[in-house]
């Protein structure tokens, strides 16, 4: 049988050259068809008199059609029977002429079929609820994610990747959180530590960078919510950017629920979200504003498309054109006309939510109370699509490759349902703080190991570790800004980025004993009690000689125990309104009774940005006591740069670098256009993976990358530093070898003149290992 | 000046482009759908080079000429259709309007359509009709929709691999007005970049688009190339993951280092060109424009556009003093569009190379968009009776009807198809010919079924919209 189909395939093809019949469209004209007429007694499962035309295949196998001669068919012969016992369907009318000529032409035109559809129900579907996976039993970690994936490893018999080097991780920690690379610096320092925490130390400094935060993932919510700060429908109005409400939600990393709400039920200074983008003129039914939301919630909070149901329903999906137009409905002024196809239907749609099983919308509410029960819904408990689709996205951000794929269609099943329930829950669990989830994952082993090779598979895809990620535009425009010192001078978004740096002074007092007083073996545990009237926001910074576990209302935020370096706490979370516990359990050690110390600076912001400043000092008690406070001993000349960099960095946000203006908060330009940065008039949520050849020629020649490298080598061979070294510490946080050492002076010459710089440069920062985020 | 095809690296490229596409299809990026269902038709022509006419170029002031009124004082505008006098071709029975006696001349060669309509999407923006001609999609869209050049980039690929596929020259996209919305279609939408527009604004400073940058020698650049692939071999790249990124990279960069130390690079350069041959295309980038797009396709592109350039209230889109501008755009034009259908005769190429002139819609003296629309009307001055030289033109848009002007690539010459009403309005009154439908024909000639489909998302994407482009077969020979 199959043989001969291709036979006839091939004989099909030589004959129809040169001629273009408007050929059967599958999807539009035949499916509809056999799903009114045939889908009951020959699809899901149902083979009537030996026909399943559940798929391509199974069509094939009851040997019914003949592709490509429609005459010798029985398929097709069947429609015709005069005997009413015979014809096909049973006990309906027959087939109009109209409809048998479709099918005809369908066989004779070779049977095409819309890819991997089938009649079969879906065996998985997406539950909507939130589950918590129980973790594996035996596995060890402490991390769930660890848990989950050796478990999963285990299962599939994958070789679990090796754990990369402090370098790497830093390079890929610090791209991913901050789209920056490390500082050679910083990569300094950060090899240099011994702190067994350090990895996770880092983790908390460079996610309490709420600047360098929200400058990086501003990249990601433009290109979801559609937001830019110049683009098609500006000109007439018809569109409003939601920047500045944006860039504040980062910076104060506002949890996500409240995020949702805010967009779907907006402020002012949020609305530009929900009015989408208008061009000047009449818009087609599909695409008027109300659509457009219905299209972009569906798609960007729940990973569900809504396309094909704005027009009629859907066939790839179960989505009904009244259930985009019941979404739609919920914003619109009026009940709202369905159009199928662009043509009005005469019906009216009311609101109705599109996971309706969470509650109604009620019908009599103006719009704004519409608008409000659909937030509210969205970001209901029964909702776990909501925080599933944000933990997808963000995995697959971090890790290369969602644990769903495509990440806009959640429908389909993750390649472990346990991690991604897991993930969601605990979004949803502890307050929709989307730092804990990017914190979760990246301190994870399964994220600080070797990437893997991409996978082509999508069906029975098997998660063997991360994959590489090429550089977004805006990291790469960055790293070439930073590296050459070209940041423009002026940002263009309307962002708030807060005060600027003032000198830091280290404020607080050094509690316990100065002199060699404290007995070896001394435990002490130092609590201050904190009334807040409201919620607020807390970074702490920490250090103890010689051991400490520090404690928020009774959860543990960290332990450590090298007074040398010093900790840095989100503790946003464990705070609350009402009474808070600071609680510090220290210890000293040594043989002799010697000094000990702790030092504890606690920065807490409440919801107008007002900043309240807690010490260590004599108000803190000590196993009970009044805390003594004293002069430093030695403990200040080895920590005090390190917490006032930590003041300066983390609790006022500020970046350390040259790179004074990010690509994120410029207007678009060719340069990074060519990158890949799109023009946001539709909804982005992956952006491309290969260089293309015009990528290429703008990297060679593009007067704006060309200026970039000109001016950074004149910069650059002025200085009499170690430029080859320099240079591949900062672009790869590593250093060169021999070899390349070897290679990259064959290029500079004796004296390096600014045109032997500029090409070392463009050959670094061409290199895959710079693009790419390994 | 043809250049064979490096089979060795050919083959070599689309082995490796294989892989680069199965890899993205697991993304959920373009995939063509049901190939064994759609026949593609046996390509007429190689190449497509698109002359357009940014603005709105009036029918009846260009290839369509209506009643002619002169210019005088007190003339009714209800009693104008055209602002210049008829003028013949060189095929009896078509007239074109007096300004464009070269193009007449070569009428000959080639297929008028007088009936190509646009919808009516009420108040209008040139950007939009714009967009909606170059993509067949109106916008806004929920995908990033691909612009006709990216079509042919994608489905029938490059002619030359050292030649850029869809190259757009005369455009500015900064600097202008509408810059957002024009470059909402310049692009190669959900193919992506790969397949978007090579960028010359600027015909006469095209070279330096190919060349190392300015002030960099050719053996500097050539060196560069060499240290850099010896650092690339050098390096450390992760010895397991990233290998397919590094290769794709390496395959991208190779392919640029060879577009821009290349021979073809030349087909760039204006000034090697013949200083005989280069005269009639004159001074004007869009004459300077018609001789690069001959060089280039000579040289194996597979797409190119040339235009006046769209600049709102500037050129074609005259919303006042229509009859002055359009005379000097008309001095600046005709000569290199015909110059340029001649010498693609010349070369043997014309039969091959498929050759279309058209605009985003037409113009008229009293009706803005289509009789009855609600679109607001734009003209400047709103008179019954002329009184200046400056009232005296197409100030309206009009959508009802209008011509295009089609060479080579197997349409008949010689040939009129449709045509429009003798009197006010000017609708086309017989075979209107949509954009799907206009569309469906420039596909037919280069080989594309008008039903060609993309996988995007889960849905298919047709080359013209839900795959409703019927071709004017009329016109082909």
């Amino acid at each position: 049988m199959f043989l001969k189909f291709r036979r006839v395939l091939i004989l099909l093809s030589l004959t129809l050259i040169g001629v273009a019949p408007a050929k059967i469209d599958f999807a539009h004209e035949v499916l509809p068809l056999l799903k009114e007429n045939c889908a009951k007694c020959h699809t899901n499962g149902k083979h009537k008199g030996g026909l399943s035309l559940d798929t391509r295949e199974t069509l094939f196998a009851s040997d019914t059609v003949e592709v490509g001669k429609a005459g010798a068919s029985i398929f097709i012969e069947v429609l015709t029977a005069e005997d009413p016992d015979d014809r096909m369907p049973h006990d309906a009318d027959p087939l109009s002429a109209d409809q048998i000529a479709i099918l005809t032409k369908w066989v004779n035109e070779g049977l095409a079929w819309e890819p991997g559809f089938t009649f079969r129900e879906k065996t998985w579907k997406a539950p909507l609820a939130h589950r918590k996976p129980e973790l594996p039993a035996g596995a060890s970690g402490g991390n769930p994610i660890d848990q989950i994936a050796q478990a999963y490893f285990a299962k599939n018999k994958v070789q679990p990747p090796e754990e990369i080097s402090d370098y790497r991780f830093l390079r890929r920690l610090s791209l991913d959180l901050l789209g920056l690379l490390p500082t050679p610096q910083e990569l300094a320092e950060f090899e240099a530590s011994t702190a067994a925490s350090k990895r996770m130390n880092k983790v908390r400094e460079l996610l309490g960078r709420d600047l360098d935060y929200a400058d990086h993932w501003m990249t990601f919510w433009n290109d979801l919510l559609r937001n830019d700060y110049a683009g098609t429908g500006f000109i007439d109005g018809g569109r409003k950017q939601i920047t500045g409400w944006l860039y504040d939600s980062l910076k104060t990393n506002k949890p996500y629920d409240q995020f949702v709400r805010e967009l779907m039920n907006p402020t002012s200074e949020s609305e530009g979200f929900i009015k989408g983008i208008k061009w000047r003129g009449d818009v087609n039914a599909s695409q008027v504003p109300e659509i457009q939301f219905a299209q972009n919630v569906s798609q960007i909070f729940f990973g569900e498309n809504m396309k094909c149901a704005s027009c009629h329903d859907s066939f790839i999906n179960d989505w009904k054109l009244e259930d985009a137009y019941g979404m739609a409905a919920i914003m619109a002024g009026k009940p709202l006309e369905m159009y199928r196809c662009d043509k009005p239907t005469g019906e009216k749609m009311e609101a109705k939510f599109l996971f309706d099983e969470l509650g109604e919308i009620d019908k009599k509410a103006s719009k704004s109370g519409r608008l409000a029960r659909a937030a509210e819904l969205s970001t209901a408990k029964g909702n776990g699509r909501l925080a599933r689709t944000i933990v997808n996205r963000l995995w697959a951000r971090l890790m290369g490759r969602g644990l769903v794929e495509p990440v806009d269609i959640m429908g389909n099943r993750p390649w472990s349902e346990d991690m991604l329930d897991y993930l969601g829950w605990d979004l949803a669990e502890n307050g929709y703080d989307l730092k804990r989830t990017l914190a979760l994952i990246v301190a994870s082993r399964t994220y600080q190991s070797a990437t893997v090779a991409r996978s082509e598979k999508l069906d029975d895809f098997v998660f063997e570790g991360a994959v590489a990620k090429r550089m977004t535009g805006e990291q790469f425009i960055d790293a070439v800004w930073e590296i050459t010192g070209t940041s423009p001078g002026k940002i263009e978004a309307q962002v708030s980025r807060g005060a600027a740096r003032a000198k830091v002074a280290v404020p607080g007092e050094w509690i316990w004993s100065a002199t060699d007083s404290r007995p070896a073996g001394e435990e002490v545990v130092f609590t201050r009690g904190i009334r807040l009237p409201e919620k607020t926001t807390g970074k702490m910074i920490i250090t103890c000689d010689n051991e400490y576990v520090l404690k928020v209302n009774g959860k543990e935020i960290g332990r450590d125990s090298n007074w040398e370096t010093v900790e840095f706490y989100e503790v946003s979370n464990a705070l609350q309104a009402g009474n808070n516990s600071i609680r510090v359990e220290a210890k000293n050690l040594g043989v002799t009774p010697n000094a000990a110390a702790l030092y504890v600076h606690l920065q807490l912001v409440n919801a107008d940005g007002e900043s309240v400043v807690v010490t260590t000092d004599k108000r803190w008690i000590a196993n009970g006591e009044a805390a003594l406070e004293h002069g430093a001993k030695g403990w200040d000349t080895t920590v005090n740069a390190q917490i006032a960099e930590y003041l300066a960095q983390a609790v006022v946000g500020e970046s350390r670098r040259a790179l004074k203006v990010r690509a994120s908060l410029v207007k678009s330009t060719l340069l990074m256009r060519a990158l890949g940065r799109p023009n946001r008039e539709q909804v982005v949520t992956t952006r491309p993976a290969d260089l293309t050849t015009l990528q290429a020629l703008e990297l060679n020649n593009g007067a704006e990358f060309v200026s970039y490298l000109d001016r950074g080598a004149a910069r650059l061979s002025s200085e009499n530093e170690d430029i080859v070294g320099n240079l591949y510490l900062e672009a790869l946080s590593r250093p060169p070898s021999d070899l390349e050492s070897a290679v990259a002076k064959e290029i500079l010459g004796k004296s390096p003149a600014p045109e032997q710089v500029a090409d070392l440069l463009w050959a670094v920062l061409m290199l895959p290992e710079f693009q790419v985020i390994n | 000046m043809s250049i064979p095809l490096e089979f060795e690296n050919r083959r070599d490229f689309l082995r490796k482009l294989g892989a680069a596409s199965a890899a993205t299809l697991a993304m959920g990026a373009p995939r063509l759908l049901g190939e064994e269902a759609v026949v593609q038709p046996e390509a007429k022509a190689d190449c497509c080079i698109l002359l357009w006419m940014g603005g709105g170029m009036a029918a009846p002031d260009s290839f369509d000429p209506k009643h002619y009124e002169p210019f005088r004082k007190g003339l009714q505008v209800s009693d104008v259709g055209s602002t210049f006098p008829a003028i013949p071709t060189s095929v009896s029975g078509i007239n074109f309007t007096e300004g464009f006696a070269e193009i007449a001349k070569v009428m000959d060669r080639g297929t008028i359509i007088r009936s190509a309509v646009q919808p009516d999407l009420g108040h209008i923006l040139h950007s939009r009709h714009q967009y909606h001609w170059h993509t067949g999609y109106v916008p806004p869209q929920t995908v990033a929709a691909p612009h006709l050049g990216a079509w042919m980039a994608k489905v029938l690929g490059q002619r030359n691999e050292a030649m850029p596929a869809f190259i757009d020259i005369g455009q500015r996209l900064e600097g202008v007005g509408e810059k957002e919305e024009l470059k909402a279609f310049h692009t190669g939408g959900f193919f992506g970049s790969e397949f978007g527009p090579f960028l010359l604004p600027y015909p006469d400073q095209a070279i330096g688009a190919v060349q190392p940058p300015e002030g960099m020698t050719p053996g500097r650049f050539a060196n560069r190339y060499k240290f850099y692939k010896k650092l690339v071999s050098e390096g450390q790249i992760g010895k397991s993951g990233s290998e397919f990124q590094q290769e794709s990279m390496l395959r991208a960069m190779d392919k640029a280092h060879r577009l821009l130390s290349s021979k073809e690079a030349v087909a760039f350069d204006l000034s090697k060109e013949d200083e005989k041959s280069a005269a009639p295309y004159g001074k004007s980038r869009f004459g300077q424009g018609c001789l690069l797009a001959r060089r280039l396709a000579e040289s194996g592109s597979r797409f190119i556009e040339v235009t006046t350039e769209y600049q709102p209230f500037k050129h074609w889109d005259t919303h006042e003093k229509g009859h002055t501008t359009v005379k000097r755009l008309k001095e600046e034009i005709d000569l290199p569009i015909a110059q340029l259908i001649r010498d693609l005769e010349e070369r043997g190429m014309l039969e091959r190379t498929l050759v279309v002139i058209a605009s985003e819609f037409s113009r008229d003296m009293m009706i803005e968009g289509v009789p009855g629309s609600n679109a607001r009307d734009q003209t400047t001055h709103k008179v019954d009776a002329i009184t200046e030289m400056k009232h005296y033109g197409q100030h309206r848009h009009f959508t009802g009807g209008t011509s295009v002007l089609i060479f080579g690539g197997g349409v008949k010459k010689g040939f009129q198809y449709g045509k429009t009403a003798d009197e006010r309005p000017f609708v086309a009154v017989e075979n209107p010919v949509s954009i799907e439908d206009m569309h469906a024909t420039i596909f037919q000639a280069m080989g594309i079924s008008a039903k060609t489909s993309f996988d995007i998302e889960g849905r298919p994407f047709y080359a013209t919209k839900d795959g409703i482009g019927k071709p004017a077969m009329d016109i082909f020979a």
